[in-house]
């Protein structure tokens, strides 16, 4: 066994602890063009990621050195044993303040959730065809993932589970054809009625004029870029943040002018990053890191949790807002600007900035709605007030509400 | 000092000709890559970090044809890959019952070839303990000269790259080195956090470490500056765009706009322009692993294809597109040497490598001098591309103001820049006589497939939607 090797190679002098994270992969995937097969493929892979620690004093401080390095299967021994040597040496450089590894063992394995469909199966269901829509292309990839970490003090536990992501581009046409991009990540299948939903939006993208120059009105995100703005909060909540400076919130303090609630939760279901164990091997556990807006836990692994003096919640998995009270249909009453599909929405942690050019909105003058298209809207989450929808959804790691009303942002349209 | 191929890979190749003479008996088409890639990413911040770089790989890919192209990737090698071969890929093809986007054979003249890239200064002969002190120093510096630093971050990387293409009647090896810096200042005054950062890349050894000694002021006073910056007003404005920023906008405005496998997809709205002019007289631009010397370049792409330089838009006209093999076959085109994989892992698209316009006749000096109110655009965080909708969208860290032809001391940031492709690129009216190219990023097909790419090209006035 070439973990059971590595470990043989880690214990020796110079090496404090050490932990290896073992990763197999099994892959199937189907690339297409329009409904016709362009490509399939298949992967097999094994990686050793291995971390060593040295401990060493300075002016009667301990300090903690390490170095991560990757073994391969295709490594013999002497190679594995010169890579250890050339990781030992550079640790002693790294002068960073003492941290234990995990020391608590578990005994709980985590078994594959579900079975899933086999990947022809969901093929065969795959609406590449609808009325006025149809699916450029899209591929196809389903990877069976098994973890196992081992460390020096005894810690041996595993992860196995199925990551499904599907990617696809939709097309319809009205006076020139337009496009939308969609990507789906679940650890089961993805429902027939989200792809639906994307089909019914490429129809709206297609009659979507530009984006008119508007001010002051709401704007509704939808979808997945409400995820990417809660990344501010969480991000801000992190003890890797809070002790390499990027963040200075404090337990106890409001994060936000507005009420909402927030999770680090490693269990949700149908997620693709829902763990059991990190890849220190700690035990991930659900924690409620910001309640009514008001801070009450800092999520960190083991080393900042411990630098910090606060209990640990393992790596990030999942990340869960609770949803709000308002339903969606009830943010478009009056003037407002609803988004769903950008392309590339992005919220900057560290400074709060957000926003992305739109591909797909609809705007209400109060009385009408048209679809729009074009333009951009950018703000700053700490200036903003916003409201969520009691809908919710999944996509990637976030789990929660599946619009975010916000006034303060600024919409850049044409006049 | 040249770079050598890796003993792994050189000890390797006897056994996949083996695999790839059993499997020639069956199939008319069969290749393998095999990548060594080894790296060390050193970081510097509040605390220290090594560890591999992200680019680090060890593994194959073989592809077969049978009507089309199919792939199996791996990184054990022993007996069972030909029975893996057929039982993951081969059967589950079979067992398929749609319809197929057949794709003719691969048609290969003889070809051998070796290139061993050359640098200064090789990685592995200046120990950890040197590049971590130098690192350190770097951070050191900088909280010495600032009183409201919050964090500082100074990286280096080093990617030894080695990789075999093997085929009927390819033999290719290549082995080359990459490094990159980067340094980034956040400050912080009251609630307010700003950044700015400074990037270093290149075909080049251990000596970036040199030059990014001279960033830590440049960066620190920056951020700095950024601290009392504004938001825009949204509108359309006058810009001159750094060549990091122009950099970006012929790499999201042209460069995913071109990749042919969007023509074979019937994604590029750039099909029914070829030969038409898409952009202003003094826009030349270029693409290729062969056209600039910087981290995107190589002997021969992940097919087995040797690198070129590829002229897309010459003095305005779109000349042409970026293509992998299969895409090329498909659309009976020659190929260009732009098929990258992110990893043997993964399957290979047309892909960017080094991407620019040329430089004009302009001095920057008159190009600020000609606007009357508009922005000078500078650092690029991410770039997004919309190939069928020519949409694009830029975030920029940060323009100062020009007014009367003169640059004020009002700074806004962030920038979000968005547009129409042509209506930008038609809009250039100047270029300035520099050139610089940049590589610190990595570039996304979609949201995924991520291959190290560099970008840049001369200072450039134009008009843009700033938000």
């Amino acid at each position: 066994m070439m973990v059971e090797l590595i470990a043989e190679l880690l214990n020796r002098d110079g090496i404090d602890d050490w932990k290896i994270l073992e990763r197999k992969v099994e892959g199937e995937e189907f690339f297409f063009v329009k409904d016709s097969l362009d490509m399939n493929r298949a992967k097999r892979t094994r990686k050793f990621f291995v971390t060593i620690y040295h401990d060493f004093e300075r002016e009667g401080k301990l300090y903690r050195g390490s170095s991560d390095f990757t073994i391969y299967p295709s490594m013999k021994r002497e190679e594995i044993k010169s890579l250890i040597e050339d990781n030992i040496f550079s640790s002693k450089f790294v002068e960073n303040l003492y941290y234990p590894v995990v020391n608590e063992k578990h005994t709980i394995s985590r078994t594959v959730p579900l079975d899933p469909e086999s990947l022809d199966r969901i093929i065969h269901d795959f609406p590449f065809k609808s009325k006025d829509v149809w699916v450029n292309s899209s591929e196809f990839f389903l990877n069976r993932v098994e973890e196992r970490i081992v460390n020096s003090k005894g810690v041996d536990v595993s992860n196995a589970l199925y990551r499904l992501y599907v990617e696809m581009i939709t097309t319809a046409k009205s006076k020139e054809e337009v496009e939308l991009y969609w990507s789906f990540e679940r650890s089961y299948p993805v429902v027939r009625m989200e792809i639906e939903e994307a089909i019914m939006a490429t129809r709206e993208r297609a009659k979507a004029i530009f984006t008119p120059e508007v001010k002051d009105i709401p704007v509704i995100l939808s979808g997945e870029s409400v995820g990417e703005f809660f990344k501010y909060p969480l991000y801000k909540t992190s003890g890797l943040y809070i002790y390499e400076h990027l963040s200075n919130v404090k337990k106890g303090e409001r994060i936000l002018n507005e009420d909402f609630t927030m999770w680090i939760d490693p269990h949700v279901e149908g997620s693709a990053y829902s763990l059991n164990y990190d890849e220190d091997g700690f035990l991930c556990k659900r924690v409620k890191v910001i309640e009514d807006s008001k801070v009450m836990n800092i999520w960190a692994d083991v080393r900042y949790a411990y630098y910090l003096g606060i209990e640990p919640t393992g790596h990030l998995t999942n990340f869960v807002v609770e949803s709000g009270k308002e339903s969606e249909s009830s943010f478009e009453d009056g003037k407002y600007l609803k988004v769903l599909s950008f392309s590339d929405f992005q919220m900057d942690p560290v400074t709060g900035d957000f926003g992305g050019e739109i591909r797909l909105g609809w705007y209400s003058d109060g009385r009408k709605k048209v679809a729009v298209t074009g333009g951009s809207i950018s703000g700053n989450i700490t200036k903003c007030d916003f409201a969520l929808s009691s809908e919710s959804q999944l996509t990637g790691n976030f789990k929660g509400p599946r619009s975010v009303r916000i006034t303060g942002a600024q919409i850049g349209g044409k006049r | 000092m040249k770079v050598k191929l890796s003993e792994f890979l050189e000890e390797k190749i006897p056994v996949l000709e083996e695999i790839i003479e059993k499997l020639s008996q069956k199939y008319r088409y069969v290749s393998i890559l095999g990548s060594d890639v080894r790296g060390k990413r050193y970081l510097v911040t509040e605390d220290i970090k090594i560890s591999d770089s992200n680019w680090n790989e060890r593994g194959f890919v073989v592809r077969i044809y049978d009507g089309l192209y199919l792939e199996y990737s791996f990184d054990e090698i022993d007996d069972s890959i030909v029975d893996s071969l057929n039982e993951k890929v081969i059967k589950e093809f079979e067992r398929f019952e749609g319809p197929v986007l057949e794709c003719p054979l691969i048609e290969e003249e003889k070809e051998e070839g070796v290139f061993e890239g050359e640098v200064e200064i090789l990685p592995e002969t200046v120990d950890a303990g040197k590049k971590i002190k130098m690192l350190s120093s770097m951070r050191d510096h900088a909280y010495s000269i600032s009183e409201s630093l919050a964090n500082f971050w100074a990286i280096y990387e080093e990617v030894n790259v080695s990789k075999v293409f093997l085929s009927g009647k390819k033999h290719l090896n290549q082995s080359y080195v990459w490094t990159q810096g980067y340094l980034q200042a956040i400050v912080r005054k009251d609630e307010k956090t700003k950044y700015s950062y400074e990037g270093y890349s290149g075909m080049k050894g251990a000596e970036i470490l040199e030059e990014m000694v001279s960033g830590v002021d440049k960066v620190v006073k920056e951020a700095e500056s950024l601290i009392d910056s504004t938001g825009i007003e949204p509108g359309e404005y006058d810009v001159i765009c750094s060549p990091d920023v122009a950099g970006v906008i012929a790499h999201e405005a042209f460069g995913h706009g071109v990749e042919m496998d969007m023509f074979v997809k019937g994604r590029a709205k750039a099909v029914e322009y070829l030969g038409r002019e898409v952009a202003s007289k003094l826009v030349t631009m270029h693409d290729g692993a062969r056209a600039a010397k910087q981290v995107a370049s190589y002997f021969f792409d992940d097919e087995g294809v040797i690198g070129k330089d590829t002229i897309i838009i010459d003095k305005g006209i779109l000349k042409g597109g970026i293509s992998d093999l299969i895409s090329s076959l498909r659309l009976g085109t020659k190929p260009t040497g732009n098929g990258r994989r992110e990893s043997f892992e993964r399957k290979a698209y047309s892909r960017m490598t080094n991407t620019f316009f040329e430089p004009g006749n302009d001095k920057l000096d008159d190009m600020i001098s000609s606007i009357k109110h508009g922005y000078f655009l500078e650092k690029v965080s991410s770039g997004m591309e919309d190939p069928k909708n020519w949409g694009i969208q830029c975030w920029i860290l940060y323009g100062r103001e020009i007014k009367d032809g003169r640059l004020t001391d009002r700074i806004v940031s962030p920038i979000l820049m968005t547009g129409y492709v042509p209506d930008l690129l038609k809009s250039i009216s100047m270029v300035s006589e520099d050139l610089e190219l940049s590589g610190v990023g990595a570039c996304g097909k979609g949201h995924k497939e991520f291959v190290k790419v560099s970008s840049g090209g001369p200072y450039i006035k134009a008009r843009a939607r700033l938000g």
